[in-house]
Formats: C-alpha cells, structure tokens, sequence
C-alpha cells in the first residue's frame, strides 16, 4: 500500500505506524531516485555502503583505505622475479581469522548470486578469476607456471 | 625471504633487534621505540599463529575491525547482507532475471562502489604481477612456451560477470 492509498482510505483512520512506513519508503524512494537510482549486487559494496551511513566516517575510511592499498603497492614493489608473492603478516591473529571469515561469507554470498544468474542466464559455469577465492586463484595461477613450466615428457623415456 | 621480512608491512621497520640499539649510543629514541614497537608487534603474531593474508579485502576488513568499528555491528551487517542476498537469489531463481540493490543513498553508494574498486585494482595488480612474474619466467626458458602459457594463464582471470539488471530489489 502507498501513500497515497493509505492518506485516502476507504472511510478509515490509516495506522499511524503503516502511515509512517510508507511516507519512510516514499522519502527513500525519493532520494534514491535523487541520486541517481545506485545499484549493486555485490555485497561487499553493501557492507562498505551500510559501515559509511552508520559507522564509519569517509575520513577514516579513506585513511584504512589508503594503508591497505599503500601496503600492497609496497608488497607489489618487494615481489621480484625470482621471490613468491608476498603476504602480510598480521599483527592480530585472531582478529585476521575472523576477517577472513567475513570475507568468506560475503564472497559465499556474492557466489551464491553469480550462481543464481548463471543459472537463470544458462551459463554453464561461474567465470574463474572474479573475488570470489582469490587466494586459492592466485595459488591456482602459482601451481599452473608450475605445471606448464615442466618440459613434457619424451618418447621412450623412462616412466617415473 | 623469510618470515620476518614479510611481516605485516603496515608495521614500521627496523634493521636492528631493540638490543643491539638499546647498546649503541647512536640509536635515537624513535629507533629504540621502533624496534620495541616491532617485537611487540612480532611476538603478537606468533602468539596469535601468524596468521597471513595476500588479498587486499581481507587486511581491510582486518583494519577496520582494529581501528574503526566493532565486531558486533559489522556481523549486524554481515547478518543483514546474508538475509538480503539470499532473497536476491530466491528471486533470480524465481523471475529468471538479474537482482540488485538499489541504495537510498546514491552518493554514499557510489562512494562504496569506488572503494571496492580501489581495493579490486590492488588484487588485479596482485594477479598481473603474478603472471608477469609465471611468463617473464617461462619466456626464459622458451619463447613458444612462454606464448603458450600467457594463453592459459590469462584464460584463468577473467573479470567477473555483470549482474546489474533491469529487476531491481528497493533497499
């Protein structure tokens, strides 16, 4: 029901509460329309957008931003040919497996729509290489120069 | 390179262990404060079981929940995103058509959507570092297979899919 429906009802007092949701809804509407009808379906996008509106001011977030990607600009810069790419060793352990578990879960979610619209697209399979299972790909990536790096094997050579 | 090299590279670095400058006369009080800061940061690590990550989303989530925010409002969030999505899902599954959340506020959102694509081009970097790095390698050894590798390995990244419909789902 909107606002509309519900300011000219049939002969009855609308519901103060319903009448407050749905004016909520029309402002949402409204200002959503405003800025320019914004649209996501990854949720980490949700998360970053939901932390900025209740909790974390742009500033600060700028400034954690700016270490993460000053860090692996740095990481990017100490990873040399013939050395293996670098990780970050967390200070916090503890906290690191539960940041890694969020991830998880967002990536899980992201995978489970990817999944959806390969399916209702009849895609048959998820693109590699998207968020989701980056360190597994980067590993995948490591294990398959490894691989292709081998020279094959020769005609009449023994079998190992 | 060893472990203590590759230590959380936010962490200030020091070439010498706090004993050696707590001797030498030289060593300022920043340098001594460094150095402690560092074994203090270090012994941290391996208490905690020297956790290590190499992808960008994960240490900023790690840096905001040391620095900025909770772990109760972020799993609020987390928990919020899980109910969200799944309908999402339920829907595309239902209607055959593309879902997305359409924000309220599209100046924040748009914000959002630029930090997750600084963060995107730190882990893209990651991977074209990581195939320079394959195929710079296996060029040495032979320029055919070195072709031939670039092939594969570029075949295995390849941007995610857009799943931006006409179907929207309000906020």
């Amino acid at each position: 029901m909107n606002e509309e429906q519900l300011m000219a009802g049939p002969g009855e007092m609308p519901d103060p509460q319903e009448e407050a949701r749905a004016r909520s809804e029309a402002w949402r509407l409204q200002l959503a329309e405003a800025s320019g009808n914004v649209s996501s379906s990854d949720p980490f996008v949700y998360l970053i957008y939901r932390l900025l509106i209740e909790y974390v001011s742009v500033a600060d977030m700028e400034s954690v931003l700016k270490e993460v990607v000053e860090t692996f600009e740095e990481m990017l810069t100490e990873t040399t040919e013939d050395k293996k790419v670098r990780n970050v060793v967390f200070t916090n352990g503890f906290v690191a497996e539960y940041a890694k578990h969020i991830n998880q879960t967002l990536v899980i979610e992201h995978k489970k729509m990817l999944m959806s619209v390969a399916d209702a697209s009849g895609l048959p399979t998820i693109p590699e290489g998207s968020r989701a299972d980056f360190e597994d790909f980067i590993s995948r990536l490591l294990q398959a120069t490894e691989s292709i790096s081998k020279p094959p094997a020769t005609e009449g050579s023994a079998a190992s | 390179m060893t472990e203590q090299e590759t230590r959380d590279a936010c962490s200030v670095k020091t070439e010498a262990p706090v004993e050696e400058l707590m001797t030498d006369d030289a060593a300022s009080e920043e340098e001594i404060q460094a150095a402690r800061d560092e074994a203090w940061r270090t012994k941290r690590a391996d208490e905690s079981g020297n956790v290590t990550s190499l992808d960008p989303f994960v240490y900023f989530i790690y840096k905001l929940l040391i620095d900025e925010v909770t772990s109760g409002a972020l799993e609020r969030i987390v928990r919020e995103i899980e109910e969200i999505f799944e309908e999402m899902a339920a829907k595309v599954v239902e209607n055959n058509k593309s879902q997305s959340v359409i924000f309220t506020n599209g100046f924040v959102a748009s914000h959002a959507k630029a930090v997750v694509s600084r963060l995107l081009a730190s882990q893209q970097a990651l991977v074209f570092k990581t195939l320079g790095m394959s195929t710079a390698k296996l060029n040495a050894e032979s320029a055919e297979a070195g072709e031939n590798a670039l092939a594969v390995l570029t075949s295995l990244f390849s941007p995610k899919p857009s799943t931006e419909g006409k179907d929207k789902k309000p906020e």
